[in-house]
């Protein structure tokens, strides 16, 4: 199978990839924590390096913690969103089964006890049964010397992973107080700085003999990760594969310990809604009607409305024609235009030629309210039906016309030459009007 | 491409909101998905960083493929990669930027890094289909307070920014104060709408002659000090008051520094921009200021006021015309200067 896995939990990144004969080539950034910059670049090279196209992927495995939270997420969204464009499976790996896999270069039985540093001297860890993988202490969080005298002392013990690495002198204390024998006591502890290699090593340097325990500093083990992925076979589907935080955040603790103060913020919850549910504020506005002298006010709101504006003499040609004019305008409390409504008549029969409202005064009914004045003077000067035309495609006037009374008559094709909408024509008699 | 366009595909996850979209040829905007944290963090009664990071690597996947299925797109038609990459909450930026590596990775796709002001600036040209650099911006959000004179697409130069709190962290503090919670912004607009802006007498500070930078500290603690004294004697605070006072005295200010500076460099159009460009006061003033001087005004609708990554989407494509790509070594910056990038 070919896999992808990627360990940025720990201080330094690796990438991992298996090919098609089981091969497994890993490649580690010696920088720490430089997972973000350097995590990609590195797949692509090792990748490229090894003939695999990332086409051909069939997984993607990912170190999902416990470890340093920032490096878990680098590491998972990044896994998370190959799985996603490439469409395959992610495995998500506990840092701590992975250690499982891991060759040791150990013979006969041992104590395995892969830890994570979970900081004030506390360690996320367990303890296995090696080479069964059985294990005997569960996952969990320890205080680190609570852990180490759980251990029997009748077989060797390694320990590993950050949480090794972190507390090397803390381990070696506790576990010189915690051996009885003088020997053991004053034995020094073989200490591998580095890979896999080098420990063995030094392992042949003391004739077979395995010291009574050791600490392996953890690198890097995308390569584990991998192995534990491809033994386990456990993959979901990208969006189910989660990080596994230690624990909850600070901020989270403190609130469900009630010093946030919840009860105080609560209440100004509470106050915050009820001030953002308000009924829009009501400015007091001014409604009039308008005359010649407010064209060019009205040319200037109407500018700010339409992609098609009427100019000011448009306005004057209705204002002053030959027609009678009824238009009607809202005012703001500082004296400015905000909304109008006009048309013009003729005998019996009304016609409304421009509707609209400055958008930040929008759907509070000031068109509509000028509208209804509108039709009001034209109902006192006798007019008995009133026209106009609008877009098919402009719901919000059409409803705003309906609301005041105005009825659908017909449909005439391609109306408007620049863009080829219908427009409708819709009629008011004055006798449907919902009051 | 897909008929004939370039096709970017933006992430933002600077703060609290996971953010991506999808835009054709810059500015048409096919499709938006914000997965917002606010319900969260006004427990808090602030953004807690490392409850934002989490819930960005919880969301971000989930925002990708809404952003891809809405604009009716597949992976194979997206061209260029566009992610915020600083400035921001670190543990939030990198969720952002390692799903944009992995998909430009998986994709055999550019990727460009955007500086989150850019972003900001640039949800002006989906809002405004014709407006050009040259212009003056003003950047006013709960991080930012700037006044930056946009010279092209990537030729940003800061004129001036904010000494210490920005204008709308000013007012998360005095709503806190005011014991109306988390965030101030909404909530002071709306409480100031039935204010009289000229009850209490708050002090505009301008800082020194010629100077763009701005300072809301001062006036935060005067407000905090108004409302201590009328408490200490025993008086109900008028909070309706209140709010206008404060958001006249912070909007006055803003104004009319972007105005000295759009005159200064001889601007003719004035653009709003982040989160504090929805305040309905700051939008008001700024129009009729702009019309009184025959500049033009642009302003983005509320939603692209907020982080999105429809606006990150439109300043990668600008980024990329101008070949300022990045590369896979891309990396998340919590502090970055204007300038990165853009040369």
């Amino acid at each position: 199978m070919i896999v992808l896995a990627i360990d940025t939990a720990g201080e330094t990144a690796s990438v991992a990839v298996s090919d098609r004969d089981g091969q497994i080539y890993e490649v580690t950034n010696t920088d720490s924590l430089d997972h973000l910059r350097s995590m990609i670049p590195m797949t692509a090279s090792l990748l490229s390096e090894h003939g695999i196209d990332k086409k051909e992927l069939e997984a993607v495995a990912v170190s999902a913690g416990p470890g340093s939270f920032t490096g878990i997420r680098i590491g998972m969204a990044a896994a998370r969103t190959l799985a996603q464009v490439l469409e395959i499976p992610v495995a998500p790996v506990m840092t701590l089964d992975a250690y499982l896999y891991h060759d040791y270069d150990a013979e006969g039985p041992f104590l395995l006890c892969p830890m994570t540093d979970a900081r004030r001297g506390n360690v996320f860890a367990a303890v296995y049964e090696m080479p069964e993988r059985r294990k005997l202490v569960p996952e969990g969080l320890y205080p680190l010397e609570a852990l180490i005298r759980r251990l029997p002392a009748d077989r060797p013990v390694i320990f590993t992973g950050s949480g090794a690495a972190s507390y090397a002198d803390r381990i070696q204390e506790e576990m010189k107080t915690f051996l009885p024998s003088a020997e053991v006591r004053d034995r020094q502890p073989v200490q591998a700085a580095a890979g896999a290699a080098e420990e063995a090593e030094r392992i042949e340097n003391t004739a077979g003999v395995l010291p009574d325990y050791r600490i392996l500093t953890e690198c890097h083990h995308a390569a584990t990760i991998l192995k534990c992925a491809e033994a386990r076979k456990a993959f979901v589907n990208y969006a189910e594969a989660e990080p596994v935080y230690l624990r909850k955040s600070e901020a989270e603790i403190k609130r469900k310990e009630g010093k946030l103060g919840l009860r105080a913020r609560k209440r100004q919850e509470t106050e915050r809604q009820k001030i953002l549910e308000m009924p829009p504020a009501e400015e007091v506005l001014q409604y009039r009607v308008l005359t010649e002298n407010d064209v060019a006010a009205l040319a200037e709101l109407d500018a700010l409305c339409f992609g098609k504006a009427w100019k000011e003499d448009a306005f004057r040609g209705d204002l002053c024609g030959s027609r009678a004019a009824y238009y009607e305008g809202a005012f703001s409390s500082e004296g400015k235009l905000i909304g109008f409504a006009g048309g013009v008549s003729l005998l019996e029969e009304g016609e409304i030629n421009r509707v609209a409202s400055h958008p930040l005064y929008r759907n509070r009914g000031i068109a509509g309210k000028c509208l209804k004045r509108v039709l009001d003077r034209m109902t006192e000067k006798d007019v008995r039906s009133v026209f106009l035309e609008v877009r098919e495609a402009n719901r919000s006037a059409i409803t705003l016309y309906k609301n005041s009374g105005f009825r659908v008559i017909s449909k005439r094709k391609n109306y408007y030459q620049e863009t080829g909408e219908n427009a409708l024509i819709m009629q008011w008699t004055g006798e449907e009007r919902p009051e | 491409m897909k008929q004939g366009k370039m096709i970017v595909l933006g992430i933002e996850s600077s703060c609290d909101d996971t953010s991506a979209a999808v835009t054709a040829d810059g500015r048409e905007l096919l499709s938006l998905s914000i997965s917002s944290q606010i319900d969260i963090h006004t427990l808090y009664g602030g953004v807690v960083p490392e409850i934002a990071s989490r819930n960005h690597l919880k969301n971000i996947n989930t925002v990708i493929q809404q952003a891809v299925d809405e604009a009716g797109i597949e992976y194979a038609d997206i061209d260029l990669i566009g992610v915020t990459c600083g400035p921001g909450l670190i543990g939030a930026l990198l969720v952002g930027v390692s799903a944009a590596k992995a998909l430009a990775y998986a994709l055999d796709k550019p990727i460009v890094g955007v500086h989150h002001l850019q972003g900001h600036i640039a949800a002006n040209y989906i809002q405004a289909p014709e407006l050009q650099p040259p212009f003056t911006a003003v950047v006013a959000s709960g991080g930012n307070t700037d006044i930056i004179d946009v010279r092209g697409y990537n030729d940003l130069v800061m004129l001036g920014q904010t000494r210490d709190d920005a204008a709308g962290e000013a007012m998360d503090k005095v709503a806190r104060v005011m014991g109306i919670g988390y965030p101030g912004g909404p909530v002071i607009d709306r409480l100031a709408r039935d204010g009289n802006p000229e009850a209490i007498d708050f002090k505009r500070v301008m800082l020194e002659k010629g100077s763009y930078d701005f300072s809301f500290s001062g006036l935060k603690t005067q407000v905090i000090n108004y409302v201590n004294h009328e408490r200490m004697m025993g008086r109900e605070i008028p909070k309706e008051d209140l709010a206008a006072s404060f958001q006249q005295a912070i909007m006055e200010v803003i104004v009319s520094k972007a105005l000295e500076a759009a005159e200064e460099y001889g601007r003719n159009r004035i653009a709003l921009a982040g989160g504090v460009a929805s305040n309905s006061l700051l939008r008001r003033m700024m129009e009729e200021a702009c019309r009184q001087r025959g500049l033009e005004y642009y302003r983005p609708e509320p939603v692209l006021c907020t982080d999105n990554a429809a606006m990150i989407a439109c300043a990668a494509y600008y980024k990329a015309q101008e070949g300022l790509f990045s590369d896979l070594s891309l990396d998340a910056y919590p502090v970055l200067d204007l300038r990165w990038g853009m040369e």
